[in-house]
């Protein structure tokens, strides 16, 4: 009887671990591949939760406003490029359509420009001037970009997209609109070769990354 | 030849104005809400200088409006400066002689105010690797603004959208029987010139349509925003452009977000 009783025990001790496990390989999961996040923050995070990671040692807040935070961090590397990174949170829990970390920007100086276009080049491939969507239709990009692969009509299953589209309800978005929004790539990446900035749009990573919280 | 008169007045109060141009004994009443309104610092070098030749007073902390007359299309440029309590109007109205020698208002003084200021955005539809026997190139006007007393660089910039365009090619000869083309905005809205958040968020929408269209010809839309907030656009539905255009008869409708709307 007392083996048992043993061998429940083990089992069940080997179920939680596993069940534990499990929760644990679903928090690492995220929704785009690390070459489309920032020194891998999950797009929809905190700043609360990054600040304390060790590149944000130097960071000044530009904006606080209740419905965006604006921070920047100096001497930043990126693609082993020394640079200025500007993160811009929508940090109310009611933020439309999501909260969180949504777009950054890497400022950097002239010299390096050259350079940090053939390393982005290494690692994403050419620029493109359209994504395929879900019907491998070409939708234009203004200007070029580098995107991933994943759309939210990609990401999202029915009822995170039910979620979703319930956001929009009573809003007056017409169903082209709508078709709009679950088109583009999770994050699309541009460089402004005026203005010397690459800019990250992570805003759809983050509606997944807060539809999965 | 261009003439320019320049009437300048000086008021110590916000009121509708009513003045006089002698040469042509003409009055004009200047509506004193502004269509557009910037502060001098990021309108460009060129566009001060004419109004500083013609006696305005300019800083950094001028404000620059744009204001209409009467219920036309045509406008007056108002410089706007604030010593302590009093603010100080100076309204520039400029006129231009046309072909039969008559003096009209010549609004190209406000159009350079915008075009300085102005953030344009592109959407075509449908993409030639689609159809190919046309395509609408459309193009959505915002001006944009700056909080450069906390935000110098412009990481977060704002709009007010007003102006909307598009033209289309013609590569096989189709029947286009109209096109109409919404600049849709959506984002929250702050104040201006203060830019602090609303709370809320806003929807503005410009169109531009017409029916049995030119090929080549660009057709334009306005819709000028409220004077006294901006909106902010840094979400994902913020900016886009709706075609509905109509083709031998067949309607079609499709979306474009502007994804460069910065």
């Amino acid at each position: 009887m007392r083996k048992i009783w043993s061998v429940i025990f083990i089992l069940l001790f080997l179920f939680m671990t596993g069940c534990r496990t499990q929760t644990e390989v679903k928090d690492k999961r995220t929704v785009v591949k690390e070459e489309f996040m920032v020194n891998s923050f999950k797009w929809g995070s905190s700043w609360e939760k990054i600040k304390s990671e060790p590149q944000m040692k130097e960071y000044n807040i530009i904006r606080d406003d209740g419905n965006r935070f604006v921070v920047e961090i100096n001497n930043f590397e990126y693609l082993e490029q020394k640079g200025k990174l500007i993160l811009l949170f929508s940090n109310s829990e009611s933020s439309f359509p999501a909260s969180g970390l949504i777009q950054a920007y890497f400022a950097y100086d002239d010299d390096i420009e050259k350079t940090l276009i053939e390393k982005s080049e290494e690692v994403y491939g050419e620029r493109k001037d359209f994504f395929l969507d879900k019907k491998g239709i070409e939708n234009p990009l203004n200007p070029p970009a580098w995107y991933c692969e994943e759309t939210l009509e990609k990401s999202l299953n029915e009822k995170e997209k039910e979620e979703y589209l319930k956001k929009y309800e009573g809003k007056g978005y017409d169903e082209t609109r709508i078709d709009a929004l679950l088109r583009g790539p999770l994050v699309i990446i541009t460089v402004d070769e005026e203005k010397n900035v690459i800019r990250f749009q992570g805003n759809d990573a983050a509606v997944v990354e807060n539809l999965r919280k | 030849m261009k003439k320019y008169l320049a009437v300048l007045l000086s008021i110590s109060m916000l009121f509708a104005m009513v003045f006089s141009v002698s040469a042509e004994e003409s009055k004009k009443t200047v509506n004193e809400t502004a269509i557009m309104s910037v502060k001098a610092r990021v309108v460009n070098d060129a566009v001060k200088d004419v109004l500083i030749k013609n006696g305005a007073s300019i800083n950094d902390d001028s404000v620059i409006e744009v204001l209409k007359i009467d219920n036309s299309e045509d406008t007056a440029v108002c410089v706007v400066n604030y010593d302590g309590e009093e603010i100080v109007q100076d309204v520039f109205l400029s006129y231009t002689e046309d072909e039969e020698g008559n003096m009209v208002v010549d609004n190209s003084l406000a159009e350079a105010i915008a075009r300085s200021t102005d953030h344009n955005m592109s959407g075509s539809h449908p993409p030639l690797s689609w159809d190919g026997s046309y395509i609408v190139h459309a193009t959505a006007t915002a001006a944009k603004y700056i909080d450069t007393a906390t935000d110098p660089y412009g990481w977060m910039p704002f709009y007010k959208p007003y102006k909307c365009s598009f033209y289309y090619v013609n590569y096989e000869n189709v029947t286009v029987n109209s096109i109409e083309v919404r600049y849709i905005t959506s984002g929250a809205k702050y104040s201006y010139p203060g830019y602090q958040y609303m709370g809320s968020s806003y929807d503005h929408i410009v169109v531009a349509s017409k029916t049995n269209p030119v090929a080549g010809t660009t057709y334009v839309g306005y819709n000028y925003f409220p004077e006294n907030f901006v909106l902010s656009c840094t979400g994902t539905e913020d900016m886009v452009l709706t075609f509905i255009n109509r083709v031998n008869g067949v309607t079609d409708s499709y979306t474009v977000k502007l994804i460069n709307k910065y």
